[in-house]
């Protein structure tokens, strides 16, 4: 469905506050913050002013909207002790001082609709430009009296270039000779006006960086544009693993930046890839001549650093950076100083090297769209393969006609993606997972005519499993014992799901439960074993124990826990296996997982697992027990995963905590992309 | 009371300063002031105070001097202000306006205009404006004069060297023609950096030795503790302690006023209970925040744009030096050390450099003649910075 709202990717200054506050996250303490230092200026002689920093599309303009709203309505403005001159985006030109004060004194025009300040603002155009500042400095102050007057002031980096060094210093002065004023500012970056030691507003403004939206806080935004439209798909989706899954891959694209979830937000639930690529090339084109621009202001030096960093796409030291680009150390060191402080680049400091990468990883993707016009980007094919199954990818390009072509089209982009897929589908058999699915659903939906039929498919799967897990415990002697558990368990909750709603179980996802089902059964047997022959039993095990009682006892799961329960177990099963040293059995579980999660929207779930159990090696990695070491684990991981390409960004993250953990070198960390490093940095950080 | 690193304060909110602005008072009853002060140290908020405060018999009159480029443009501001004032006691700069007529100038909406060959008279008018003010003044006018230095900056870019020393000692040679004239020059970089380079062009004159010259301190430690607390209070931050946690954050950043603010801001920010340890890692973290938020590498840029060539080995050697100092050390022993780390037997150049620094706010001389940094939370930063840890 389309969005019912008027949500404005570019301009949010020109959306409704109710939308605004709507679709507002993260920053509401901020909001706040900003709202009472507004007010504290104008009740008292302080006066304070605020400088938010970010990249395009971080939010800034929403937060100044929303600020501005909240303001208007509060009753400093009310009991008229406070004036709004809203400097917007679009203020280009001003070039001098009075230029500035013209604009303040339009914006105040335009806010009160004052005809008569119009008309003194008007007779300034007849004076010479000298007269003119000090009659238009002299009529601000005469107009705004004892008032405070708050100057919001959108991309004051632009402003202040502008208004150049003397322009500057007399804003300044006017603003130290004359207190009356509050501003509350943005900028895409730190500039010289206010970072330059010798520049008149050095130290001038308190400066707030705005931080990159989490992924909880990009779900708790795409929840609330879904709310927003009563878009009722949008919602559902959201608590799914699919959901999940999508909002994992946008995420990567976004790097938290939230004009993205609001650009893709109404895409997330499409099922016609059409509308996706064309909303991600659209939104690319867009950008392009920005970016482009962006680079064109460089130096030839600063556009070569730039484009290596494109191509590269991880952080680099300034040695490398420098010997990649044929410059000497020092020129690359202060090239890059200089693009840090325009926005470009951002710095990671260790020991006494920094490292660089692309501030926003958009910029990477238009300049990667543009540079290789003759192969799919790597980012979309990465997004489709998250997206999309085999199947549909299959389904889309039958539909597509035969004369769209170009290495950019949809039809190469799919081809792509289905390409990555084949080598994998080739490990993959999923004819037994279709049938006991099948079964499964039919009995959940109480289909009485081939309930015979399907429950007998069910126990036979179960039985299989039942054994085969029994064997892979070395638990033989009681093959039966667990098979009957297990039997018992799962009847105890088919005949408990009274209602059954589809939704409950996702085809792909009814096999993998039956199987943690009898794996669980299968643990705590192993528990009574060891109780039986007098050896200790893991105590991870009292936490299966809990959570098989809670699937049999209780109604079923939603699909959130289920997904929740499915990470824990891994986690578990990985980190018990792993202790134990139990090599075969790792080889065996992971190929089957590996296998079962291929192309079941839920690849993450195994990524994630496998990430957790390499970090706890390498925390608790003891040479004193059988335990595996990371670098066995990861040759095995590597073995069995190598063939599935959905796995290549859990390898690659796999291999740098082998090699950091041997040499403790933060580099080695920084070779991932930063969307990469900010998958794996919340994990490490546990 | 709210937080405002770097805002403008209301002159009632401003702590710990109430003897050093009665000493100043004091001052000019006598003389003319210049007042100086380490960057952040609370200069603008002193002289905020003062004029906020002035009593019946004194009339403080505020100029930003920060965007003045040529000695005419300096002028036309004090004739406004004079004008302003004397317009006030229905009086006229008379000597002033005839003087631009006889130059042929005009005067529109209180606009000088002076013909181009008439320009260079702008000391004559400066100094009749003065003499204007003198004649009628019922209070005492001062003239707050803030960035005096960086006009002269300014000027020695726009008009060369030659104007910018015309300037000062125009000023000195109305200051004593007329013993009641009071004028305080205050700045936030040190009128010495500029005399050093004026004297580089062969400048001889000492244009401010009649005026008295007075250093804002940082708070002590009663009063940055005081305005912490009422800082911690203001903003609502919740402490396990709110007297030991202010204390350690008035210690922390040597009673510095605008580190205080930020403190506390960024305690604010982090929300939660603020404890010692809260406020230990918000100044660690603030010292090496990539950010730089709150503008510490200003220290040892300063020393790139106010020290020349030769004099810049010396400054961040021997700060070096003292910044990984444990003791108090003696000159000879901080000139020692320095020799192991440049090759140099000049001696003199090292006292000149070390007073520089001193004046600069970076050394203090102790009673006992030794040398230390003189801010710890600056010295900190500094080996931070220069990686000399």
């Amino acid at each position: 469905m389309m969005s019912t709202t008027f949500l404005s990717r570019f301009t949010p200054s020109i959306m409704a506050p109710r939308i605004l506050e709507a679709i507002f996250v993260q920053r509401k303490p901020l909001a706040e913050r900003l709202v009472e230092l507004i007010k504290d200026s104008a009740l008292t002689r302080s006066k304070h002013h605020t400088l938010l920093i970010g990249p395009r599309g971080i939010g800034k303009t929403h937060l100044v909207s929303l600020v501005y709203h909240r303001v208007r309505q509060a009753d400093v403005v009310k009991e008229g002790r406070l004036l709004i001159a809203w400097l917007r985006e679009e203020e280009w030109g001003v070039m001098s001082f009075l230029d500035l004060l013209l604009r303040i004194h339009r914006a105040l025009v335009a806010e009160y609709k004052d005809q008569e300040l119009e008309s003194r603002v008007e007779a300034l155009f007849e004076m010479s430009a000298d007269e003119a500042e000090r009659a238009a400095s002299a009529l601000l102050k005469d107009y705004v009296g004892g008032r405070t007057l708050l100057i919001i002031i959108e991309n004051l980096d632009d402003l202040f270039g502008g208004l150049d060094d003397e322009g500057q210093k007399r804003l300044r002065s006017y603003l130290q000779e004359n207190p009356f004023s509050t501003i509350l500012a943005t900028s895409q970056s730190l500039f010289r006006g206010v970072s330059l030691q010798t520049s008149p507003f050095y130290g001038f403004f308190r400066i707030t960086h705005l931080e990159e939206l989490s992924i909880e806080e990009a779900t708790q935004l795409l929840s609330n544009i879904a709310e927003l439209d009563g878009d009722k798909d949008l919602a559902a989706l959201i608590g799914t693993s699919l959901g999940r899954v999508r909002i994992r891959a946008l995420h990567r694209l976004a790097g938290g930046n939230p004009r993205v979830y609001i650009i893709f937000s109404q895409f997330l639930t499409r099922e016609s890839l059409n509308e996706l690529i064309d909303a991600l090339m659209r939104t690319l084109d867009e950008l392009t001549p920005y970016y482009h621009e962006r680079i064109r202001w460089l130096s030839q030096q600063q556009r070569k650093i730039v484009e290596l960093l494109c191509d590269r796409g991880s952080a680099h030291s300034v040695k490398e950076i420098a010997s990649r680009s044929f410059m000497s150390h020092q020129t690359a060191s202060g090239q890059l100083k200089l693009l840090r402080g325009m926005g470009y680049v951002q710095a990671t400091p260790l020991g006494r090297e920094s490292y660089y990468e692309l501030r926003e990883p958009l910029m990477r993707l238009c300049v990667e769209v543009k540079k290789h016009r003759d192969r799919p980007i790597r980012l979309v094919v990465e997004l489709l393969r998250s997206w999309y199954t085999t199947e549909e990818l299959q389904k889309r390009l039958s539909k597509l006609p035969p004369d769209v072509g170009g290495p950019l089209s949809e039809r190469e982009h799919i081809h792509a993606a289905l390409t990555e897929y084949q080598s994998a589908e080739v490990l993959v058999s999923l004819s037994n997972t279709e049938r006991i699915n099948q079964a499964a659903l039919g009995l959940v939906r109480g289909v009485e005519i081939e309930r015979e039929v399907n429950a007998r498919i069910i126990s036979e799967a179960v039985g299989k499993m039942a054994r085969l897990m029994a064997r892979r415990h070395h638990l033989e002697q009681s093959g039966h014992t667990m098979e009957d558990l297990a039997q018992t368990a799962l009847l105890k909750f088919l005949t408990r799901a009274d209602s059954a709603p589809e939704s409950l179980y996702e085809v792909n996802d009814f096999a993998a439960y039956l199987y943690r089902i009898v794996r669980d059964t299968a643990i705590v047997i192993e528990r009574k074993e060891a109780r039986r022959q007098g050896r200790e039993h893991i105590p991870e095990l009292t936490e299966f124990q809990r959570r098989i009682d809670f699937l049999v006892e209780r109604t079923p799961p939603s699909p959130d826990e289920v997904l929740e329960m499915r990470v824990l177990l891994l986690n578990r099963t990985l980190s018990y296996l792993l202790t134990a040293g139990d090599k075969d059995n790792l080889i065996e579980r992971l190929t089957e997982l590996a296998r079962e999660m291929s192309g079941s929207g839920a690849e993450d779930v195994l990524s994630e697992s496998l990430i957790r159990s390499f970090i706890l090696l390498y925390k608790e990695e003891d040479p004193d027990t059988e335990q595996l070491n990371l670098e066995e684990w990861y040759n095995i991981s590597k073995e069995i995963l190598e063939s599935y390409l959905e796995y290549e960004l859990t390898l690659r993250i796999l291999e740098k905590i082998v090699r950091y953990s041997k040499t403790k070198d933060k580099r080695i960390l920084l070779e991932l992309p930063l969307e990469e490093r900010t998958f794996m940095e919340p994990l490490l950080d546990d | 009371m709210r937080t405002n690193p770097g805002g403008q304060i209301d002159p009632a909110e401003i702590i710990g300063r109430d003897e050093l602005v009665s000493h100043l008072w004091d001052v000019l009853l006598r003389q003319s002031l210049v007042l100086t002060a380490e960057r952040r140290m609370g200069k603008t908020s002193v002289v905020l105070k003062m004029r906020a405060e002035a009593t019946a018999d004194k009339l403080p009159i505020y100029r930003d001097l920060e965007r003045v480029h040529t000695p005419m443009e300096f002028t036309q501001l004090v004739y406004d202000d004079v004008s302003a004032y004397l317009s006030m006691l229905n009086r006229t700069a008379r000597r002033a306006q005839q003087l631009v007529t006889q130059l042929g100038g005009t005067e529109v909406k209180g606009l000088i205009k002076l013909p181009e060959m008439a320009a260079p008279h702008w000391k004559t008018l400066l100094t009749k404006i003065l003499e204007d003010l003198v004649e009628h003044q019922e209070r005492t006018v001062i003239l707050f004069w803030d960035e005096l230095p960086l006009m002269l900056y300014n000027i020695k870019s726009r008009a060369g060297e030659d104007a910018a020393m015309e300037v000062l000692d125009t000023l000195r040679s109305v200051r004593q023609m007329h013993p009641d004239i009071r004028m305080v020059f205050t700045s936030s970089i040190g009128l010495h950096n500029v005399l050093s380079v004026l004297r580089a062009a062969g400048y001889a004159n000492a244009p401010t030795n009649d005026m008295y010259t007075e250093d804002v301190p940082p708070l002590n430690l009663e009063h940055a503790h005081e305005l912490a607390v009422r800082l911690l209070k203001g903003e609502h931050v919740q402490t396990n302690d709110l007297m030991i946690c202010a204390e350690r954050i008035a210690k922390l950043v040597d009673g510095i006023p605008y580190f205080i603010h930020h403190v506390v801001d960024q305690l604010k920010q982090r929300g939660g209970v603020a404890t010692v340890e809260t406020v230990d890692a918000v100044v660690h973290s603030s010292i090496s925040d990539q950010h730089d938020r709150w503008h510490l590498r200003y220290y040892r840029e300063r020393i790139d744009i106010y020290y020349s060539p030769e004099e810049r080995p010396f400054a961040l050697n021997m700060l070096d030096v003292l910044s990984l100092a444990e003791e108090p050390v003696t000159f000879n022993e901080l000139f020692n050390q320095l020799k192991s780390r440049m090759v140099t037997e000049d001696r003199e150049q090292a006292l000149r450099v070390l007073s520089l620094l001193q004046r600069d706010h970076y050394v203090a001389q102790r009673e006992d003649g030794k040398l230390v940094f003189r801010f710890p939370l600056i010295q900190r930063c500094w080996r931070i910075h220069r990686g000399v840890e």
